[in-house]
């Protein structure tokens, strides 16, 4: 019965989203959840990342289609908007609901 | 499911960073300090109910559009942008409200006062500033502090509130409108001076390099 019980733990890990599962991504997209958009420099403000470490990152959510970005200019200079996209969001929610399955059946 | 990743201290970090920059204790500091050179509205040659009402009229426009010019131009190009959730702007039509039924109330005490209904409750002495002073200063800033979870304006707000009071322990050593402008100007001047200095750790926080 326990095997039984190891090999779904297993099971959902293996279906654990690794692009959201990766520690700068998953703050990047925890903020973004949190809030209705913001704009590169408050993110990395919050994230402590660097430009070529966030914008990295930033890439790979684009595009998983996680995240939308915005370009404008503002005062002559380039302004990035960024916003979780309702597919991120559902991403997101989903990526919770497996880690609490997984985290929450440890706790005892 | 919030257990493992803690949204909400997430969010009311977010949302709380955004007074790390001083300029909110500077714009009450400032609001406060207004009060303390109000009396002085006769210095300009007019009646000083006039003079008083155009110099916080004035001092307080200086500080409003310290406030908007200071997160635009200051704090947001260094801190970046944000725009907080459906929640939050729950919480700002809650703080608007308030507000707006805040300046009613205030009307009505001033109408209330005019009738002589408090001389005629016969509270004299120093409890009528410190009640004064608590009802319509300490409780809406409280109530304020409460929504913006601005935790430094309860303490500015008890300050604030017991103002009125310090003036009337003062004003049998130094009269008036020394006694407004000292015991008002002490804590405005201390508030702006507590926000200097979370404004300077802020500018070397996040410094123009930065942008």
């Amino acid at each position: 019965m326990k095997s039984d019980e190891s090999e779904g733990k297993i099971q959902i890990l293996t279906e654990i989203n690794k692009l959201i599962h990766e520690p700068a991504r998953l703050m990047i997209i925890s903020l973004l959840y949190v809030i209705e958009n913001a704009d590169f420099v408050w993110i990395k403000g919050q994230t402590g990342l660097t430009d070529g470490n966030l914008s990295s990152h930033l890439s790979k959510l684009e595009s998983a289609g996680y995240v939308t970005v915005e370009k404008s200019i503002k005062n002559k200079k380039t302004n990035t908007l960024l916003k979780l996209s309702e597919g991120g969001r559902k991403a997101f929610e989903e990526y919770r609901k497996k880690l609490t399955q997984i985290l929450g059946s440890t706790d005892n | 499911m919030n257990e493992h990743i803690d949204l909400k201290g997430l969010e009311k970090k977010a949302w709380r960073s955004a007074f790390q920059d001083g300029i909110w204790d500077i714009y009450f500091g400032w609001l406060f300090l207004g009060l303390a050179i109000a009396p002085f509205g006769d210095t300009f040659g007019l009646p000083a109910e006039l003079g008083s009402m155009i110099i916080v009229l004035c001092w307080n426009s200086m500080a409003v559009l310290f406030l908007i010019l200071g997160k635009k131009f200051i704090t947001i190009p260094r801190m970046g942008f944000v725009k907080f959730g459906a929640k939050r702007k729950k919480m700002k039509k809650r703080l608007l409200a308030f507000l707006i039924f805040n300046v009613i109330l205030a009307f009505l005490l001033l109408f209330i006062n005019i009738s002589g209904f408090f001389k005629a409750l016969n509270i004299g002495g120093l409890t009528e500033p410190l009640v004064i002073g608590l009802i319509l200063i300490t409780v809406p800033l409280s109530i304020l502090a409460y929504f913006l979870e601005f935790h430094r304006l309860y303490v500015y707000a008890i300050f604030f509130g017991l103002g009125f009071f310090n003036s009337e322990l003062l004003y049998p050593l130094v009269g008036s409108p020394l006694d407004l402008f000292l015991s008002q100007g002490s804590v405005g001047i201390a508030i702006i001076s507590i926000g200097l200095v979370y404004f300077v750790q802020f500018l070397r926080k996040y410094s123009s390099s930065q942008k």
